[in-house]
């Protein structure tokens, strides 16, 4: 008669003592008359025990807690001024937006640009990376326009 | 008087702080800064092996509680709901493949540079019993960090939750906002590819 080996999946479950009571027994049971298996679960337990101790400690930078409540404090603090004044950068920003899309839309028609990309990242900053090219490629007139916006996000 | 705060922090549950908080108590909310600044460093930089940027998520994390206190569900452990913000904000980050280009320059470099970097653990004495096993021991541990950043974003987040912080597959399934049969087939998988990897280093 051919022995049932215990899959890798049950012995993963063993070692994170995801199993019942009677289960791991069962399969303890089996492991104690079972060489391959036994060998198995050593390989496993090994490869859990680099899982666990495999980093060293790691520690946060020094006033890493009075840093995070100044940057929450600060955030709120200037969340709320917010609130009440509409940001100068805000306001431009939204303006060149609205340049740039009338811009893409004025080449489209009447020269036979296209806007190929703009991609705006607004939590890191404002980044604004408009190109425009023409359909054909080849145009010598305008190829390629980039236009790039950064600073600090409203 | 530290013995003192210590007591005071001891007494109230995360949850009672975080229900204070709710209320207008702002010192709740320091507290449990105090109590989880540490351990959500350590969880997201395993997970994103950068120190500033590890830095910037944590801060992001509570960041989310103090706008999002509002949306905390008291009869829920406070635990899960920080580790779930700070999942999600961490599978954002490593789902874009800017942060992998990032991760796997910092690490191929860090491996070549004497790991300043990558912190292999050189703590466990029953297995660096001489120069030779300290030398194999500092190799496996080189090889699972590389196995561990082939894994999938969500492999990993699951894989560091439970073997290194000591969360449940109950507690992930609801940090993951997965069932539980997804978080033990993401948890064995994780496994199985750094149990590979390292059998195949060895064989080599």
């Amino acid at each position: 008669m051919r022995t049932k080996h215990i899959r890798d999946r049950k012995i993963s479950a063993l070692i994170d003592g995801e199993l019942s009571i009677e289960e791991s027994e069962a399969l303890f049971g089996h492991i104690t008359k079972c060489q391959r298996c036994k060998g198995k679960l050593l390989q496993w337990q090994r490869t859990e025990h680099y899982l666990k101790h495999g980093e060293r400690e790691i520690v946060p930078p020094a006033f890493f807690e009075q840093k995070i409540l100044s940057h929450v404090r600060q955030d709120a603090a200037s969340g709320a001024k917010d609130a009440h004044q509409p940001s100068i950068f805000g306001l431009a920003f939204r303006f060149a937006t609205a340049v740039l899309i009338a811009l893409g839309i004025f080449l489209g028609t009447v020269m036979g640009a296209q806007l190929t990309a703009i991609w705006i990242n607004e939590k890191e900053g404002v980044d604004l990376i408009a190109v425009l090219s023409s359909q054909d490629g080849a145009s010598p007139a305008i190829s390629e326009v980039g236009l790039y916006l950064s600073g600090e996000s409203s | 008087m530290v013995e003192k705060e210590v007591c005071e922090l001891k007494e109230q549950s995360d949850e009672e702080l975080m229900t204070g908080f709710q209320e207008g108590n702002s010192v709740g909310f320091e507290k449990l800064v105090a109590r989880y600044n540490t351990p959500l460093y350590r969880f997201i930089y395993r997970l994103l092996k950068d120190e500033g940027e590890s830095q910037d998520l944590v801060q992001e994390t509570f960041l989310r509680v103090y706008q999002n206190k509002s949306q905390y569900n008291p009869h829920y452990p406070f635990r899960t709901w920080i580790y779930s913000i700070a999942s999600h904000l961490a599978i954002n980050v490593l789902n874009s493949a800017r942060r992998r280009r990032i991760i796997s320059f910092f690490w191929n470099s860090s491996s070549h540079d004497g790991g300043q970097k990558a912190p292999l653990e050189e703590e466990v004495q029953d297995l660096r019993k001489n120069p030779e096993e300290e030398f194999s021991h500092r190799q496996a541990c080189e090889n699972m960090q590389k196995a561990m950043n082939k894994l999938s974003p969500r492999q990993k987040i699951a894989l560091t939750l439970n073997k290194m912080e000591g969360a449940s597959y109950k507690e992930i399934a609801r940090i993951m906002d997965i069932n539980l049969a997804a978080v033990e087939s993401l948890i064995f998988r994780a496994k199985q590819k750094i149990h590979r990897e390292l059998r195949e280093k060895i064989q080599k």
